[in-house]
């Protein structure tokens, strides 16, 4: 089966026979084939992969998500009429987007929902009907993977836990996503994103000391929801290279707090060996010097009505720590005695070194706009990047010409900036077909034209409120 | 201070070396398994314990000993230095199977010799030649072979793209073109080898107006250059009116270099999903392309499309989520506490918690018309008015306090813990979210585990941390270049390789 | 009561958690204007409220009074509250006109919501209230029902 299909790529990607290709500089070679334009000329990479998703929140549905964007038929099954509580959620109540639902007539399905459900289908099902037993067997016999994220044995007394399923299904990959994990003394409490950064350390590194004034401080996303949801896909993934070979599907147990406690770098070996608690350490870097942000003096638009841009946009990530730069920048700001003084990478990295590094730099950066800051590094041929607003990512080139963020025209919603263009690819790139779709949208293509059910039965469990 | 064969030992810590002592872990074991799943234990959704039973018989770290390797077979060549998302991808990649080499410089991936706060003391000693090591490296270059292969030279690019012929997976993040330079890029390698998977981990990326660079000492894009330009750290940390701009109110960037951790999870996908696009469709590889800044901007939830929404630029809020209420961490009485809970279910279940001892504070939530519905209690003014009213009652509660009574009514709540306090979590330490490694080159080192550890077929699993610089020269060049002891010391002398010595 | 004030007028002032943690100093009621001194020391309150004669350090972050139907001030109304810095956008957009028709950067229409209170600022925002769907369109349209939330002091036009 390998390589026999009657493979006909859209355009000549083959760089063993194009001349063209191996002559042009590598900048126009990337341009080439990573080009975002081209992005739905290619084929899919996990084309006939079928997912279900009984998921709610961001954790386990971004599984499926990152699987719909590799070409994977995602099915997303949600509680009828309430649907996946993330709808109901949106930045201070602001942002929704129509149209509406059974459930709140008058709003709409709230910004939180984007980017963890793209390209699915959207059916509905109450697992506590009887009958929804063998309908969800139905669709896990026809299926390769499943996520889900309800409490550890809550699927089990449905009937449809992995011990029942894997009967049904044996190369089924089941996918169980949440806080503590399957076992453990703390296995039945609930968990969210941001109690995976709490307890699972990155809280405790993240943030300015309180020697600083400083708190812990929460990444403004929900990292440990979506980074432990593209973890626990690496497994799904690997997963399903071992069933290709054994036809064995597998059970994977993912707990986010053991993926925000995998985050934490040099915290634990530092901790067990020297018994040195990690600290926060704010802006800077603890092992280079000079790699952090600092402060500049004014912003480049003071006028604007947005404090975001007006008062907020004056920061910059200066990035020097070998000893010629470090020098260049010293001279750059005046201050060749810090050169003198701290001429070894290692002194820099102490933190009273620190301190006083990024005080000078900071000083001098006092009475300079963020642009005159990133300027004068830059033209001394240092590294120095501005810390960028949504504004200024909207505002790059570089985004838009790597299709990085985008306009995507939803049949539904019209018009939505998207970012998810993470990864090239260049032969078969993720995309983005639709960002979402109302509640239960998809019962009628799923259950009667891919499950076969009828529509008179349709109707039936309609109206029993199953789906 | 901990217990140890019935009596208690205590660790004085007065000098450096005093930390080298062995130091008990855990110092209170977990509770034992007929314990925790004791019929007494109060368990609705599993009163029979037969799911329960089921787990810790296939699931559980215990029983992964012996058990296959999902990616056996694949040989992934990783010739990152400096930045951590070719290490993280990597390190997932060998952790379930695969065979990674680390293809190293002569003088070592300069990732050897960060310590924090250039502190030297923090280093790991090989036991056999003293060779330091900083624990970042130690900790990310998992399962991993050494060699040293210096690219530089003719004679070592010619090896590496013998190499080559044989590999998968190539993973690389040199500033933009500098393997096509050398002949050694994705144009010249699939010509090499067509089933090649290569991989090019970056800050922003190998193309385009703001392209990786490289300052003109040659210093190159590391992390947080990436997350700077996602958009993550404008909106991370507390606002200004909540702490002052000098002293924590101004945007923070993440403890851990997150950005590149983000784009070698992301690329570890794209490695998965290009190997079953070529093994099942194409017999091809491809050029893949993973960014901090475009990885991390991928999952900044929906920040840029708010900001196309109206033009909303999100700002910072601190502990607090302006998406969910209650969703935060606030003070409490000996640290923070986190509260999760947004429907309507679990946002009463904690009211009653706060109404056992604070009644008026939660009368004045409970009867306010605006805080009924779910989706209205995001409103800014509902923040502020239900984590004013918890963090009264957090006040007079501990973490552990706080944290049981939440519990106790099925609600999400976990303090914010330091790492030595992961390192005793009696749930943590069951589960082995961190757990000891015991090295033939380090003895014994404490990390934190894969959370892919926990599977039924084939687990995750670490058999050895980074290794010392070459340890692996012989074995790999033999294995795959057929290159005896004789002839690599030739290659030594060239300047090519570098000998371990032990 | 350390963290609400309830002030004698019956107006609540929330004094926010991480602002008030570890703080001395005064603040001003927003039902009355009067002002109290506060100390605070690991969100225990050591001292306060003792009512003072001086000028405020601080106003509160946002204010409700439960006696009258849950009136309130909301963040940024001059001379009561405070303004937050945490804001995505003008905060006039808050306290201002109300919004009912939303845009997107390319000037397509994306939204819009139902008839607000003239001074309703941001109209998603907080529309939630039992009044809300009790209430008819004339009532709305008079911008006159018991339990109105209170925008500003100049609300009465």
């Amino acid at each position: 089966m390998v390589g026999s299909w009657s493979f006909d790529p859209p355009f000549d990607r083959n760089p063993e026979t194009d001349e063209e290709m191996e002559k042009i500089p590598f900048e126009e070679y990337c341009r080439k084939v990573f080009d975002p334009k081209k992005t739905f000329d290619k084929p899919e990479a996990l084309k006939g992969w079928r997912h279900i998703s009984s998921t709610m929140y961001i954790l386990s549905p971004h599984v499926g998500a990152t699987l719909a964007e590799y070409g994977a038929e995602v099915i997303k099954v949600e509680m009828p009429r309430l649907g996946d509580p993330m709808r109901h959620t949106s930045p201070f109540n602001e942002a929704y987007l129509w149209p509406e639902t059974d459930h709140r007539p008058l709003v709409g399905t709230g910004f939180g929902f984007l980017h963890a459900n793209n390209n699915k289908y959207f059916v509905t099902l109450d697992y506590h009907a009887e009958e929804a037993k063998e309908l969800y067997y139905d669709l896990v016999r026809i299926s390769d993977s499943l996520a889900e994220c309800y409490r550890p044995g809550t699927f089990y007394r449905w009937g449809i836990g992995y011990p029942q399923l894997k009967e049904v299904n044996p190369r089924l990959i089941y996918c169980w996503l949440g806080g503590f994990g399957n076992y453990g003394p703390r296995r039945y409490g609930g968990s969210y994103d941001i109690l995976g950064q709490a307890c699972g350390g990155l809280a405790a590194i993240t943030g300015w000391h309180e020697d600083f004034g400083g708190h812990p401080t929460k990444h403004t996303n929900w990292i440990i929801d979506w980074y432990s949801g593209l973890t626990c896909t690496i497994g799904l993934l690997a997963a399903a290279h071992y069933r290709r070979k054994t036809g064995e599907g597998t059970m994977i147990d993912f707990s986010q707090i053991s993926a925000s406690t995998r985050a934490t770098g040099y915290s634990f070996p530092l901790y067990g060996r020297f018994g040195v608690v990690r600290q926060r350490w704010g802006n800077w870097d603890t092992l280079l010097c000079v790699h952090g942000i600092i402060m500049t003096g004014k912003t480049d638009d003071p006028e604007h009505p947005n404090p975001q841009i007006s008062v907020e946009s004056r920061y910059v990530m200066v990035s020097a720590f070998q000893d010629e730069d470090f020098r260049e920048l010293c001279y750059l700001i005046g201050r060749p005695d810090l050169w003198e003084k701290y001429k070894s990478f290692k002194e820099r990295v102490k933190p009273e070194a620190q301190i006083e590094i990024y005080r000078a730099l900071e000083e001098w950066a006092s009475d300079k706009t963020r642009s005159e800051v990133v300027e004068a590094i830059n033209n001394a041929g240092l590294i120095a990047v501005p810390v960028m607003s949504a504004k200024d990512i909207y505002e790059s080139d570089h985004f838009w010409e790597r299709g990085t963020i985008r306009w995507v025209d939803d049949p539904l919603f019209g018009e939505v900036l998207t970012q998810n263009w993470h990864c090239k690819l260049s032969e078969t790139p993720p995309r983005t077909k639709w960002v979402w779709r109302p509640i239960g949208s998809d019962n009628i293509r799923i259950y009667h034209e891919l499950l076969g059910y009828p529509m008179s039965k349709l109707k039936e469990f309609w109206e029993k409120g199953i789906i | 201070m901990g217990e140890e064969n019935g009596k208690t030992i205590e660790i004085e810590i007065s000098d450096i070396r005093d930390t080298l002592l062995p130091r008990p872990w855990p110092v209170t074991k977990p509770r034992k398994k007929e314990e925790i799943y004791a019929p007494w234990v109060k368990d609705p959704r599993d009163p029979e314990g037969k799911y329960g039973a089921f787990i810790e018989e296939n699931i559980s770290w215990e029983k992964a000993e012996g058990k296959p390797w999902a990616l056996d077979g694949l040989l992934v060549l990783d010739c990152t230095i400096w930045g951590m998302a070719g290490a993280i991808c990597g390190s997932y990649l060998a952790e379930l199977g695969a065979t990674v080499v680390k293809i190293e410089p002569l003088e070592g991936d300069p990732q050897r010799y960060l310590y924090p706060f250039g502190r030297e003391e923090y280093a790991f000693e090989d036991i056999y030649t003293g060779e330091k090591v900083s624990p970042t490296f130690i900790h990310e270059q998992r399962n991993k072979y050494s060699v040293t292969l210096n690219l530089e030279t003719e004679k070592g690019r010619e090896l590496f793209k013998k190499l080559v012929t044989k590999a998968d997976v190539v993973l690389e993040n040199y500033p933009p073109g500098t393997f096509d330079e050398w002949g050694i890029g994705y144009r010249q390698l699939s010509k090499i080898n067509p089933r090649l998977i290569y991989v090019w981990f970056g800050q922003l990326g190998q193309w385009g107006s703001m392209k990786d660079r490289t300052s003109k000492y040659g210093q190159w894009m590391l992390d947080p250059v990436g997350l700077c330009c996602s958009e993550f750290v404008h909106s991370t940390g507390y606002p200004a009116d909540l702490l002052p701009r000098e002293h924590g109110g101004n945007p923070s960037r993440s403890g851990e270099w997150v950005g590149d951790i983000v784009a070698g999870v992301h690329g570890t996908i794209a490695i998965l999903a290009a190997l079953y696009y070529r093994e099942n469709v194409s017999n091809r590889g491809q050029f893949i392309e993973a960014t901090s800044a475009e990885c991390y901007m991928d999952i900044c939830d929906f920040n840029v499309a708010w900001y196309g929404f109206d033009g909303s630029i999100k700002a910072r809020t601190g502990g607090w989520d302006p998406n969910l209420n209650q969703y935060a961490w606030n003070p409490c009485k000996d640290g923070y506490l986190m509260i999760g809970g947004q429907t309507d279910r679990l946002w009463y279940r904690i009211l009653q918690v706060i109404a056992q001892e604070d009644p008026e504070g939660a009368r004045l939530i409970a009867e306010d018309p605006f805080l009924k519905e779910m989706a209205a209690r995001n409103a800014l003014e509902g923040l502020i008015k239900t984590y004013t009213i918890t963090a009264q009652w957090l006040a007079h509660n501990t973490r552990a306090e706080g944290e049981r009574k939440m519990v106790s009514r099925e609600v999400a709540a976990a303090p914010v813990l330091f790492i030595d306090e992961i390192a005793e979590y009696e749930h943590f330490v069951y589960r082995r979210h961190v757990t000891e490694v015991y090295d033939e080159h380090y003895g014994r080192v404490f990390v934190s585990n894969s959370p892919l550890a926990h599977q039924h077929k084939t687990p995750a699993r670490i058999k050895w941390l980074g290794r010392p610089l070459g340890l692996d020269n012989g074995e790999i060049f033999a294995r795959y270049l057929g290159i005896g002891p004789m002839e690599l010391k030739k290659l030594a002398l060239e300047g090519v390789v570098k000998w371990y010595h032990e | 009561m350390v963290y609400y004030w309830e002030c004698e007028c019956g107006w609540v002032n929330y004094l926010d958690p991480y602002y008030f943690w570890n703080w001395e100093g005064k603040v001003k009621c927003a039902g009355c204007d009067s002002v109290a001194r506060f100390r605070f020391l690991n969100g225990e309150l050591l001292e306060g409220p003792t009512k003072v004669d001086e000028e405020p350090d601080v106003l509160p972050l946002y204010a409700d009074n439960p006696n009258d139907g849950y009136v309130a001030y909301k963040v940024g109304v001059e001379g009561k509250t405070r303004p937050f810095y945490g804001l995505m956008r003008d905060p006039k957009t808050y306290t201002g006109e109300a919004r009912v028709r939303t845009e997107n950067l390319r000037g397509n229409f994306i939204r819009s919501a139902p008839n607000q209170p003239k001074k309703a600022g941001f109209a998603e925002v907080r529309r939630f209230a039992w009044i809300d769907r009790t209430k008819s369109s004339d009532v709305w349209g008079e911008d006159k029902y018991p339990g109105k939330p209170v925008y500003g002091p100049d609300v009465e036009e």
